[in-house]
Parts: structure tokens; C-alpha cells; sequence
């Protein structure tokens, strides 16, 4: 009972320190992020209740193989450790970038916990474990020279994959392909897909017309909005909701996953697009009505951060009202 | 209790020891074609630029001052040793562009290579915008630095990380001033770029 204790602090520690450490929390103001943190631990530590029957115990191995295990783990987290480091750097950077880097991962690791509660079968460790995760470690080394971080990134996903063959073999790693597969989320993004997907031409439409409800005059040229003959408001790729959209996908697919019905798991994983174009445009809308009534200079207010943090609750939310939370529930037991 | 197998596992132990020192090599070291990726010396030589810390993911930049004024021609060279902070360089740019409309006018230097130059144009009401830009992968032109990055393959490997450069002018105005400081960007990122390959070569 101790150890799980143990678990469920550190657990709720790690959470509040990547919560705290995360653009979500605005990330370098300190007040703010402590609170964050510290209330984030708060909510998971009183959310997570023993689990009763079904603790995760790892059949640790003694002895040879336990330092076996060991120094591979070891050795695996040293090698991957620039990449880590330099995703955890971009995770933190901007609410406009990858903002769900820092807290996603928690979401894989409770997911990965509940599916291998369930699962059964022996650990035969299987040898194809060897092409994913030789696969993994070469593009790894190749991206440690090309810096893309991409590449690095699923490098590896593709070793964490070949790693639960080798230990944990074939049944278990077969319970463990959603997790895995959502670790693919946590690939960096470049925001110039944003145009593309079309997120700054419906955020600029979408805020001229709730300018117009808002009774400001806003004729949208291209990507900007022109208030003004002193103001012209741009949606560049980094704050058209793009990264919403991407935090929106990934939570999406989660929830989706433990949705009964096909119509709401479909309806999950439509929804990112138009709620993150609604959601921006709502945001711009408020940030340059109220800037307007306030003489505040757009450029350089907090507000511009704070309401992409918004936003983005906005559209979790929303998700969360969607999905079917009584299966998440239960897929998460 | 959910067991866990060992019995492969020194196998991938041997191949993670072999790789862990190569990749500690090639983040540790870098190789610079100009000599120094925080110095860069002969770039200060380009005329009209100044140097200026950026320290946001190791930027190096020298530029001219940023004016929005229109009708004036800003420009900048900018080296980092992530390609990633340069995928949008418009939005590098103080007055920044927004793309709306993107093309590319091949220039052959004297040297016989092609020069990529791209252009990002957008207007809002009455102000035409534009970032011209030429990317750098080491010594050479690239159109894109991901799949430059990516072509280039093992070629970091002995030699270590290359850092990347974009030369880049831009400018705001009327139509017809926009047009014209367009010519002088293409001039301008044409001479930096022979100063650039008179200088910093492998």
C-alpha cells in the first residue's frame, strides 16, 4: 500500500511539475506556474483512489537480468537524452506551439498503465522487437546530426515500440498499440502546416464577423484584419489555432478510443478543426475588442498569451463534453 | 504481476552503447564552414548590417535596423544551429509577413549555382508586404532546409551539426514601392550571397 501511495505522489508531483513547466500556466511567470502546479497535483492526487484489485506490479528480475534491464534502461534514457531535452524545450516554448507536449505524455502513461492492468499472457520476449527498435536507434543517430527533431522523435516511438516486444512481448505489446500510437502526437509540428489546413484565412473570417456582432468595423485583406487606418491585426500560422488544433487532435484520438459509439468517436475526431477555428476566432475577436476599448497596444499585452491559453481550455472542454466519459472512465480503471 | 523478459536484451544494450557516443558527438560538435557559427566574421563585411543578439534558440543575426518605414529596404543574415527556427522567415521579420501568396525566382550566381529566391508577399489595405529570402544548408543554396536537412543524410556524421543561414530583405509600401524594393532585395541577397561563397567554403 505504501508503494502505491508512493506512486500516486510522484505521479501527481511529475504532473504539477510538467504543468507548471508548461505554456498552459504561461510557463515563465512564476507565481502563476506555481499555482498551477500545485493545484494540478491537487486535482490528480484527489482524483486518482486505489485501484482495489488491479495494482501494475512489473514482475521485476533478479539478479544478471535485473542489471541487464537496468543498464539497457539506463543506457536508452542517456542516448535519447538531447532529444528529450530538446522536446521539452519546444513543449515549454509558446501556447502557440506543441502546448500539449508537457501534459500528453501523463495522458499515454495512465492509458499504458489501465491497458496493461488488463492485459495477460507470458513474457515471451519477441524477436521482431529488433527491427523496431534498431529502426529507432538509427534515426535517432541520423537526427542527432541533421537536427530536425522529427526524425528524432519518432526514432523514438519506434524503439519504445521494439523495447515492449523484447520485454514484454507480442500479447502485451499488441494491449499496449493505442499508447504507443499516441506517442506520435508528441511530434513536433512545424506551424507553417497552418496555412495549408486554412486556420488563418477562417480565423480571420471567423473574427470579422464576430467583430461585426461585437459592433466593430473590421475588413479582412488576406490574413489581416484592418480595424483601423493605425491597426491592422495579423492571424499569422503561430496564433491561427493551429496548435489548439493539434492539442485538440491528440486528446481527441484519446477520447475517441474509449467512446462505445462509432457516431461520437467520428464526431471526437471531427471536431478539432472547427471548434479550434471557432474558439481562435472567438479569441481574437475578444483580444481586439478589448485592446480597441482600453488603448492597449495588441504587441505588447499579456493578453495576447493569456487568451490562447483560453482558448485552448476552451476547445478541451468542449471535447470533454463530447466524449463518452463514462467508457473513459472505465478504459482508464 | 506482468512479467518482463531479459533475455534480449544485451543485444540491444551493445547496439544503444555504440550509438550513444555517436550522438553525444554529433549534438556536442559543429561544423562551420564560415569558421565560427557564433562569430561568422565575414558576413559583418556585408554592407549596411550590424550585428545583433538574438539569443533565442542560438539565432545569430546581423540586420540593419528593423523601420517599418515604407519604401525602405530592410534587410538580415541570419545563421542558426536549428534549422527549425528558420522555417518561417517572414515571421522573423519585425514587421512580419503574413504569407499569403509565396513564389520562387531562380538567379544563377557567377559561380554557375542556382540561388532559390523566395518571396512572400501579402497586402493588407493599401500596403504591400514582402520577405525574400534565400536559405543556406551549410556552403550551399537550398529551396527548403527540411529536405535539405534530410538529403543531406549521413553527411553531418564525421563532421558534426552544420548550421544553416537565411539571408533575407524585406520591405512594406505602395505597389509600386514594393516592386521596386523587391529588385533591390534580389540585388542585395545576390552580393551577400557572392560574399557569403567568396568566404565561407568546405
Amino acid at each position: 500500500m505504501k508503494a502505491e501511495t508512493a506512486r500516486r505522489l510522484g505521479f501527481a508531483l511529475a504532473l504539477g511539475a510538467a504543468f507548471a513547466a508548461s505554456p498552459l500556466t504561461s510557463g515563465r511567470r512564476l507565481v502563476p506556474s506555481l499555482v498551477g502546479g500545485v493545484v494540478a497535483a491537487v486535482v490528480v492526487l484527489a482524483m486518482r483512489r486505489p485501484r482495489g484489485p488491479l495494482p501494475l506490479r512489473l514482475a521485476t528480475p533478479t539478479g544478471t537480468s535485473r542489471l541487464v534491464l537496468a543498464a539497457t534502461a539506463a543506457t536508452a534514457a542517456a542516448a535519447f537524452a538531447p532529444t528529450i531535452l530538446e522536446l521539452v524545450h519546444v513543449f515549454t516554448w509558446s501556447v502557440w506551439q506543441n502546448a500539449h507536449g508537457m501534459l500528453f505524455p501523463f495522458l499515454i502513461w495512465e492509458l499504458a498503465c489501465a491497458r496493461l492492468r488488463r492485459s495477460e499472457g507470458d513474457a515471451a520476449s519477441s524477436a521482431w522487437g529488433f527491427a523496431p527498435a534498431l529502426l529507432g536507434i538509427l534515426l535517432v543517430v541520423l537526427d542527432s546530426g541533421m537536427g530536425t527533431l522529427q526524425v528524432a522523435t519518432v526514432g523514438m516511438v519506434s524503439f519504445a515500440w521494439g523495447f515492449s516486444l523484447l520485454t514484454l512481448g507480442s500479447q502485451r505489446t499488441r494491449a499496449l498499440a493505442l499508447p504507443l500510437a499516441l506517442c506520435l502526437f508528441l511530434v513536433p509540428l512545424p506551424t507553417t502546416l497552418a496555412a495549408p489546413l486554412g486556420f488563418p484565412r477562417f480565423s480571420v473570417s471567423g473574427t470579422a464577423w464576430l467583430l461585426q456582432l461585437f459592433g466593430v468595423a473590421a475588413q479582412p485583406v488576406n490574413q489581416y484584419l484592418v480595424v483601423s487606418d493605425e491597426l491592422a491585426y495579423g492571424v499569422s500560422n503561430n496564433c491561427s489555432g493551429f496548435s489548439t488544433f493539434i492539442a485538440g487532435m491528440a486528446v481527441a484520438s484519446f477520447l475517441a478510443a474509449h467512446t462505445k459509439s462509432r457516431a461520437r468517436a467520428l464526431l471526437l475526431l471531427a471536431a478539432p478543426w472547427p471548434l479550434a477555428i471557432a474558439s481562435n476566432s472567438l479569441r481574437t475577436a475578444a483580444l481586439i475588442t478589448t485592446c480597441q476599448r482600453f488603448h492597449l497596444d495588441i504587441a505588447n499585452t499579456p493578453l495576447d498569451g493569456i487568451s490562447g491559453i483560453g482558448a485552448l481550455w476552451l476547445v478541451m472542454g468542449a471535447l470533454l463534453l463530447i466524449a463518452d466519459r463514462k467508457g473513459l472512465r472505465e478504459g482508464l480503471r | 504481476m506482468i512479467p518482463v523478459s531479459t533475455t534480449r536484451l544485451p543485444w540491444l544494450l551493445a547496439a544503444l552503447l555504440v550509438a550513444a557516443p555517436l550522438i553525444y558527438a554529433n549534438v556536442l560538435r559543429t561544423h562551420d564552414e564560415c569558421g565560427s557559427g557564433s562569430r561568422a566574421a565575414p558576413l559583418t563585411g556585408v554592407a549596411g548590417i550590424e550585428r545583433v543578439e538574438r539569443h533565442r534558440d542560438s539565432i545569430f543575426q546581423w540586420t540593419s535596423w528593423e523601420e517599418k518605414t515604407p519604401g525602405v529596404l530592410s534587410h538580415a543574415v541570419i545563421r542558426a544551429r536549428k534549422p527549425r527556427v528558420l522555417a518561417d522567415p517572414g515571421s522573423l521579420a519585425k514587421s512580419r509577413v503574413i504569407l499569403s501568396s509565396r513564389s520562387e525566382v531562380r538567379h544563377r550566381s557567377p559561380g554557375g549555382i542556382d540561388l532559390p529566391i523566395h518571396f512572400d508577399r501579402t497586402e493588407d489595405a493599401g500596403h504591400s508586404r514582402f520577405a525574400a529570402y534565400l536559405f543556406i544548408y551549410a556552403d550551399r543554396p537550398a529551396e527548403s532546409l527540411l529536405h535539405q536537412q534530410i538529403a543531406a543524410g549521413w553527411e553531418p556524421l564525421p563532421l558534426g551539426r552544420r548550421p544553416v543561414t537565411v539571408m533575407m530583405a524585406w520591405g512594406i509600401g505602395t505597389p509600386e514601392q514594393a516592386r521596386r524594393l523587391e529588385a533591390e532585395a534580389t540585388h542585395w541577397i545576390v552580393e551577400t550571397w557572392k560574399l557569403f561563397a567568396s568566404q565561407c567554403g568546405s
